[in-house]
């Protein structure tokens, strides 16, 4: 059992500036002035601004004669956002209860510092930027946006590994690091077909991710250039999947490379100098970035259709460009799991000896790519005149998650979170199944 | 134009408004340090963090210096224990840099410990001890007590690393070193600490009276520190300070730093109330609902088959399951054939004296007793009808048969063996390699289970310490006779002139003896690693699925990655990639 109580306090002031000249030019200014309590005491406030400014350039007196356009707008807005997302008291020098000892005779719970301080701990910033050109085309039959961002996270918040001595801890809370992000984003929506009996929308989202870890260090902490995360558990613990490094992208798988097997089904791998040793004779020093777990290119699109009474609307979702360590296939495809194995420890992968315990290399990483149909529905609408209490009935069915289009060999790859720290790695075996669902509804409008 | 006026507003609304805001944070389940000491209980709860964190740190420091020496084992069992070579490297002694793990967590745990003990002391420094209704004697003890702590975290780094940094100060730096100083400058500073700090602490005067002074460093505790210390002097100065050792090993056996006296039973330091046991110089006091870090996977409760608590009868534990960590390096090849290692084989080794009783198989008598010290054979209990069972391999579901050999024996018929005459780490099962329990494993009906405390210092290690020394000036005799007075109570008194060493009976003492009683007396008790060194057979000698090594640099650990990244200032100790 255990309990506790903490406070934080979060005080913000704003103001902002709106300026539309004619409704050609649009200019917003804002200013944020926030304050958080959990920062050190010269810094718990931070300014937060942000401009943007807009061109509707369809409303020009030159455009006024290309009929085809409706709307027609050019902007870009740049800000900065904050980020205090995190426990209380880590600038404060203050002492916490840890275990017990006894002294005398008698047990006492022990106390000590909490941590190691940072009295300089401030605000973890982001600073966005974004141009996008929004459309409406043929009378509004195609419209959308196409959008170019880059965010860059600075004085990112988190655990940085530090000397013991002359620290107390080998971890301090800091803002070290930046991390950037750009991709461009498409959103594009048509109406294709619009008659009295039928009709037929089609919309599509698109998104392209670029990422890069810029920096680990700053002025005042400077240290290593990686960290290995994402590690495997028992009963093949003590490996990691990824590596986050400096002036790498986010998601790199870290490990040996693969290169065969020998007769008696041990792993080869190839060392650090290229050339071919059993994984048994490998170290550490031999891994090597062999692929990337977040996706380069990530979409989803809907088609909605309607004929007479019926309604049909499908839609898709789907990720590409990017790898997946199958960890299932790592725990359960050998023969030398003892527990439940998969079939392919008999056909796969029955080159590896059942003494040969899996190895995490570059053999296991597979394509990612996928592309679902995650929904469908069909309805069918009744409007009868002469109901007298009822403006309409529709009856329709659902089924949720009906295929995927993949190669990937293991289960379901959008299982695999693409987000956070380690996009598509994951360390544990432990699987939720993805399950597909059927629904049948009726919807009455009175 | 309106558009400069609402900035003005603006700012000026934000200036007004945010110099009457306050974002001091309140406090409520930590404590400023500013105004943490009120009470005496507080000075006390302080004083004592740096020794909770000493008792977890064990872990680490069992892991090095068993598994790269001759005794213990982790092998693979039937694709368990693999761990990406992690246990193989150890006993291989191919630990490198990258590797992290149970060397990176030995230095970051010993340094945080002295870190403790430097703001400890420098916070009593500031305090009276009138203040918090102290005596001056209690006080100067408490403080003593944190330096004598802070040279038993220095001595581990000096046996593991060293090469280390001195850090004496928290608060103010400039008084330790960033880089590495001399091993001799450790030395000196851990033998005037503890010699500073002897007249200043407690001093158990009567047998029996132990208890209370459990977990404090005494006058003997210290003591015995120095006796760690001299013994090893030649290897980590490279000056031999057997004399010295020799001479405050005798003045502890003598009495003139307490009262302490050899157990008649060789388990009594071990067991439930072994803070009563008079052999106890140092002890880390443990409990259920408190620590037990010695009950831990990393220390002696991974120890015993993974489904053994049926064996036992004690599935209720706190602890946990136990499981197949450690086990004895094996005697015997696969196909049968007796091993002709010079060193390794500890099961042969206690057999050659007939009578042990820590050779029984491991039992729970009821009542808080146990016999025997070792996990062999079939481990038959009775089911919930009666029914007599033996304990199985965790998935596949044969009856262990636990072999002092290394192989895949698994169903195999007890009086059968495998055509194979040699086996390596990479090739055991369930049943490869006695499995042993140093403290007891007592059932959920025994009111004592989990209740031993820790034994870091017990005075057989003194009188042993001293036949070492009394050996190497070629007193035979005498050094027979101090391990003796530890060993007769292993054997029933018919086997004395056997079994005992000359004088007192016809066994044969010399240095290859002396270290195999070394490794009986403390099996597993997380010295094998110094003890092989200190006899140069660490880095040359052979065991099982062990060969020399290429050179002598392994006789220290390297310093891992992170911490050379956390401090550039470090150099890597000598042999290890930078």
């Amino acid at each position: 059992m255990s309990s506790y109580k903490n406070d934080a306090k979060l005080i913000a002031f704003f103001g902002r500036v709106s300026y539309d000249y004619d409704g050609r030019y649009l200019f917003t200014a804002s200013l944020r002035h926030e304050g958080s309590s959990k920062f050190g005491a010269d810094n718990k406030w931070g300014n937060f601004p942000a401009v943007s400014a807009g061109w509707r350039i369809s409303s020009e007196s030159f455009m006024k004669g290309i009929k085809w356009i409706n709307d027609l707008k050019l902007r870009a807005d740049y800000g900065v956002t904050g980020n205090q997302d995190f426990g209380s008291y880590l600038s404060l020098n203050t002492m916490t209860g840890f275990g017990y000892y006894s002294y005398n005779g008698r047990y006492f719970q022990v106390w000590g510092p909490s941590k190691n301080v940072n009295p300089d701990l401030r605000w973890e910033k982001g600073k966005n930027f974004n141009i996008g050109l929004d459309f409406s085309l043929f009378k509004g039959r195609l419209y959308g946006s196409i959008n170019y961002f880059s965010r860059r996270q600075q004085d990112l918040l988190g655990n940085y590994k530090v000397s013991v001595p002359p620290y107390l801890f080998d971890e301090t809370f800091v803002n070290v690091g930046t991390m950037k992000n750009t991709g461009l984003e498409v959103d594009l929506n048509f109406k294709a077909v619009n008659t009295k009996d039928f009709s037929y929308d089609i919309s599509f989202v698109g998104t392209t991710m670029r990422n890069e870890f810029v920096d680990f260090s700053n002025s005042e902490y400077v240290g290593q250039d990686y960290y290995d995360v994402c590690g495997t558990e028992d009963p093949y613990p003590f490996y990691n999947l990824q590596r986050i490094q400096k002036g790498e992208s986010l998601g790199n798988f870290y490990m040996w490379k693969y290169a065969g097997h020998t007769e008696d089904g041990e792993w080869l791998i190839y060392d650090k100098d290229g050339d071919i040793i059993r994984a048994s004779q490998a170290s550490d020093e031999d891994r090597r970035i062999v692929g990337n777990g977040m996706p380069k290119f990530t979409m989803s699109t809907s088609h909605n259709f309607r004929y007479r009474n019926f309604d049909l609307s499908l839609f898709f979702r789907g990720a590409f460009g990017y790898d997946i360590f199958n960890i299932h296939d790592f725990y359960y495809g050998t023969r030398n799991f003892t527990g439940n194995r998969l079939q392919k420890a008999y056909d796969k992968n029955f080159v590896v000896s059942s003494s040969a315990n899996p190895v995490v290399c570059d053999y296991f990483l597979e394509r990612g790519d996928y592309l679902k149909l995650d929904m469908v529905t069909l309805g069918y609408t009744f409007r009868p005149d002469d109901w007298r209490f009822l403006d309409r009935v529709r009856v329709y069915g659902t089924m949720k998650n009906v295929f995927t289009l993949t190669s990937f060999s293991g289960v379901d790859p959008s299982t695999y979170q693409v987000n956070g720290l380690t996009p598509g790695g994951q360390g544990s075996r432990t699987y939720f199944p993805s399950t597909r669902q059927f629904i049948v509804g009726l919807q009455v409008d009175f | 134009m309106k558009f400069p006026y609402n900035i003005i507003c603006a700012l000026t609304g934000i200036m007004i408004l945010g110099s009457c805001t306050n974002l001091d944070e309140t406090l409520y389940d930590q404590v400023g340090t500013q105004n943490y000491y009120n009470t005496k209980n507080d000075v006390i709860r302080a004083t004592f963090r740096p020794f909770e964190h000493a008792f977890w740190s064990i872990q680490s420091r069992h892991v090095l210096n068993e598994l790269t020496a001759d005794q213990l084992i982790t092998p693979t069992r039937d694709g368990w224990w693999d761990d990406g070579g992690k246990w193989r490297r150890l006993h291989y002694h191919e630990w490198n840099v990258e590797d992290g793990g149970d060397a990176q967590t030995e230095w970051n745990g010993c340094f945080q410990g002295i870190m403790q003990c430097n703001y400890v002391i420098e916070d009593l420094e500031k305090l009276s001890s009138n203040q918090f209704g102290f005596s001056q004697a209690e006080f100067d003890n408490l403080k003593a007590q944190c330096r004598v702590l802070r040279a038993w975290f220095y001595l581990r780094l000096l046996d593991g690393f060293r090469n280390v940094p001195l850090a004496v100060s928290f608060s103010d730096v400039s008084q330790n070193t960033e880089t590495q100083v001399e091993p001799k400058v450790i030395f000196e500073l851990i033998e005037n600490d503890l010699k500073d700090c002897i007249p200043l602490l407690a001093e158990k005067t009567a047998l029996g009276s132990g208890a209370d002074l459990q977990g404090q460093w005494t006058k003997a505790g210290a003591a015995s520190l120095l006796v760690r210390l001299y013994l090893n002097a030649e290897v980590y100065i490279g000056e031999s300070k057997y004399n010295e050792c020799e001479s405050i090993a005798q003045d502890i056996i003598d009495g003139k730093y307490g009262k302490y006296q050899v157990a008649d039973r060789w388990d009594a330091a071990f067991d439930w109330n072994n803070d009563e046991c008079d052999e106890v110089i140092f002890g880390f006091p443990a409990a259920p609902g408190y620590s037990y870090w010695q009950y831990q996977g990393d220390t002696y409760w991974w120890t015993a088959p993974a489904r053994s608590r049926f064996y036992f009868n004690d599935s209720k534990c706190k602890a946990g399951d136990h499981n197949t960590k450690y086990a004895a390096s094996p005697s015997y090849a696969p196909d049968g054939t007796l091993y002709t290692f010079e060193l390794g084989m500890p099961i042969q080794n206690f057999r050659k004296y007939p009578g042990d009783e820590r050779m029984k198989l491991y039992r729970n008598l009821g009542n808080s007793k146990r016999e025997g010290m070792f996990l062999f054979g079939y481990l038959e209990y009775k089911d919930e009808s009666g029914a007599t069972k033996r304990v199985q391999a965790p998935e596949a579901p044969y009856d262990l048969y636990i072999r002092d050999a290394v192989g895949k024996f698994q169903a195999l018929a007890s009086d059968k063996w495998l055509a194979a005459g040699v086996s390596t780490l990479r090739d055991g099962d369930h049943n490869s390699g006695w499995h042993f329990a140093k403290y007891p494993f007592y059932s959920d009906n025994d009111t004592h289970q989990m209740e031993s405390d820790y034994t870091e210092i017990r005075l057989p290690e003194i009188i042993y310490s001293l036949a070492e020394c009394k050996l190497r000036s070629g007193k035979k005799a005498d050094a027979g006779r101090l391990l003796n007075s530890v060993r007769k109570r292993n054997y029933p008194a018919a086997n004395h002139a056997t079994v005992l060493y000359a004088p007192d009976g016809a066994a044969t003492l010399d240095m290859k003896e002396m270290l195999d009683e070394w490794g009986r007396e403390f099996f597993a008790e997380s010295r094998r690693r110094i003890d092989l060194i200190r006899f140069g057979k660490f880095t040359s000698g052979t065991w099982w699925d062990k060969t020399p090594d290429a050179d002598d640099h392994t006789k220290i650990f390297p310093i891992m990655r992170p911490i050379l990244n956390a401090n550039p200032s470090l150099k890597q100790n000598p042999g290890y990639n930078n």
